[in-house]
């Protein structure tokens, strides 16, 4: 089983033997496995840092800062296909390291999921609305999918510290 | 003799009855000085504002008060008075002095008719029977009068006053981010026994207990939101974007749920005006990234 990796619920679960072999062994695996998961958290990151940029620039369109009219489908449909991916940036052995995702995300996979699919419905929104060209609509959905991130940075990402 | 009566009742029934104006405005306070952010225990989907909502401190927890209307569990038995002398002085209506995890600190500047109409506003919403928990304090907290003996020393009570060479916008904003906004109780870094670093206003706490690393919110450029004009403020005050595009969390979205994003679209316009006038301090926060031992769950 430890090869399927750290999980913390399983390891709860172990006897006191098969937890002193598994430490052992553990303290082995430990580098390779802690590395595999750094690399998945780093392209994590930069993943949802690229969607915080075309939110970004999305919004100086959207709020008429800047003028780049042409430019906002290109932002929408970025949007649309991290929004898509982003439940599989979070694969269970990704859990260790310097994340700040909280242990819910693992142990809440229902609400997890809910907050994923919010996400992804007001992006729809707001491409279906950059499409149509109403004014309205550009607002109100582009607030939605703002307040889907919020809602799930509150519950699924810790405080710095 | 019937109509005598009613007279009599009118009389003494028109003061109690607050009138529409003083409840939108008391509705108004409310939100811009987040008590709902303390006083409802989201986490454990608690009833709005009957309190036990746990706010972890370098001192120990703090659980929050009912301070819905129910006259035995809540603050439906106090006068205005009582409620004017716990909002400007921390002061309880037996006579015991709070601790400043309560932020009086801040709302000692609120003007007293704000603080009437917040009272009607309170007294209008539901009474909810709950009984408050006692605080989990450090024994060395707990032993002292030390909430007296802190505020002897460096509690300073007093109204909010306008700055008459300062624009109207510029003193609204004063007053929402100072006396009712409590901004600098996470913004403004500490020294000993938990006061307030005047010298280092608005310029973020690396780490703080139970709030996480707070950002540096002084017009600085490289360490601050120097970068930010008022109407990404404002944005921010709106929807919880910031500049980078990333969406607050935690203790600062609630902030902006419950707060920010409920005022009138003028209030936080003066409110990022008012920032933006502040001194810039360089002072770089980091974002440094929790590391997740493997350890924790054993
Ligand atoms: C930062 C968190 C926080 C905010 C915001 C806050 N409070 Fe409190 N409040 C507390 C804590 C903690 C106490 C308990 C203090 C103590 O026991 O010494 C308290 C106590 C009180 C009490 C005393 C209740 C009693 O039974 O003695 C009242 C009244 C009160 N708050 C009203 C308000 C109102 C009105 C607002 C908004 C204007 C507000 N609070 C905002 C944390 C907060
Ligand atoms: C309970 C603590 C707390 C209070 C009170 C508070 N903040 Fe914050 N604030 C934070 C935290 C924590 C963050 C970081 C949020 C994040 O990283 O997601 C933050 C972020 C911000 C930011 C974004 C800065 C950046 O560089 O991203 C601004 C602007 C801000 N706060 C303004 C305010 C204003 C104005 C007030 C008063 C109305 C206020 N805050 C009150 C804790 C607080």
């Amino acid at each position: 089983m430890i090869f399927t990796g750290f999980n913390y619920k399983k390891v709860k679960r172990m006897n006191i033997k098969t937890l002193t072999a598994s430490i052992a062994l553990m303290t082995v695996l430990a580098p390779s496995y802690a590395a595999e998961s750094e690399e998945i958290i780093k392209y994590r990151n930069s993943v949802m840092e690229a969607y915080a940029g075309h939110m970004s620039a999305a919004s100086r369109i959207v709020r008429g800062k800047v003028d780049f009219q042409d430019q906002l489908k290109l932002h929408a449909d970025s949007m649309a296909g991290i929004a898509n991916i982003t439940g599989t940036l979070f694969p269970e052995d990704s859990d260790f390291g310097e994340t700040r995702a909280k242990e819910e995300v693992w142990s809440k996979p229902k609400e997890f999921e809910q907050a994923v699919q919010e996400n992804q419905q007001a992006v729809s929104e707001f491409n279906k609305a950059v499409a149509s060209g109403d004014k309205d609509a550009l607002a109100g959905s582009f607030k939605k999918i703002s307040d889907s991130c919020k809602s799930c940075h509150e519950k699924f990402r810790t405080e710095e510290e | 003799m019937k109509h005598l009566l009613t007279a009599l009742l009118l009389s003494v029934a028109t003061p109690l009855q607050a009138s529409e104006s003083q409840l939108e405005r008391g509705r108004q306070v409310f939100n811009a000085a987040s008590c709902a952010v303390c006083h409802t225990d989201k986490e454990n989907n608690g009833e709005p504002l009957a309190g036990g909502y746990a706010m972890k401190s370098d001192f120990g927890t703090f659980y929050t008060p009912n301070i819905t209307p129910d006259p035995e569990t809540g603050i439906g038995n106090w006068s205005d008075e009582d409620f004017i002398r716990a909002m400007q002085q921390g002061i309880s209506p037996e006579g015991d002095h709070y601790f400043p995890s309560f932020p009086y600190t801040a709302y000692t500047k609120m003007h007293r008719d704000d603080i009437l109409a917040l009272k009607a506003y309170l007294f209008s919403l539901k009474p909810v029977k709950k009984s408050n928990r006692e605080h989990e304090l450090a024994f060395y907290v707990k032993m002292a009068p030390s909430a007296r003996i802190w505020k002897a020393a460096y509690f300073k009570e007093g109204e909010f006053v306008d700055a008459p060479e300062k624009s109207a916008e510029w003193n609204r904003g004063a007053y929402l981010v100072e006396a009712m906004g409590h901004c600098s109780e996470c913004h403004t870094p500490r020294k000993a026994l938990g006061v307030l670093d005047e010298t280092m206003a608005f310029a973020g706490v690396q780490k703080m207990t139970g709030v996480g690393t707070v950002p540096n919110i002084t017009p600085d450029k490289k360490t601050g939101i120097g970068r930010w004009s008022v109407d990404d403020l404002v944005y921010y005050f709106e929807t919880g974007t910031t500049l980078s595009g990333d969406s607050s969390g935690g203790k600062m979205a609630s902030i902006i749920d419950n707060s920010l994003s409920l005022l009138p679209a003028g209030d936080r316009k003066a409110m990022a005006v008012y920032l933006l006038s502040q001194q810039p301090i360089e002072n770089s926060i980091k974002k440094k990234k929790k590391k997740r031992e493997k350890e924790e769950f054993e």
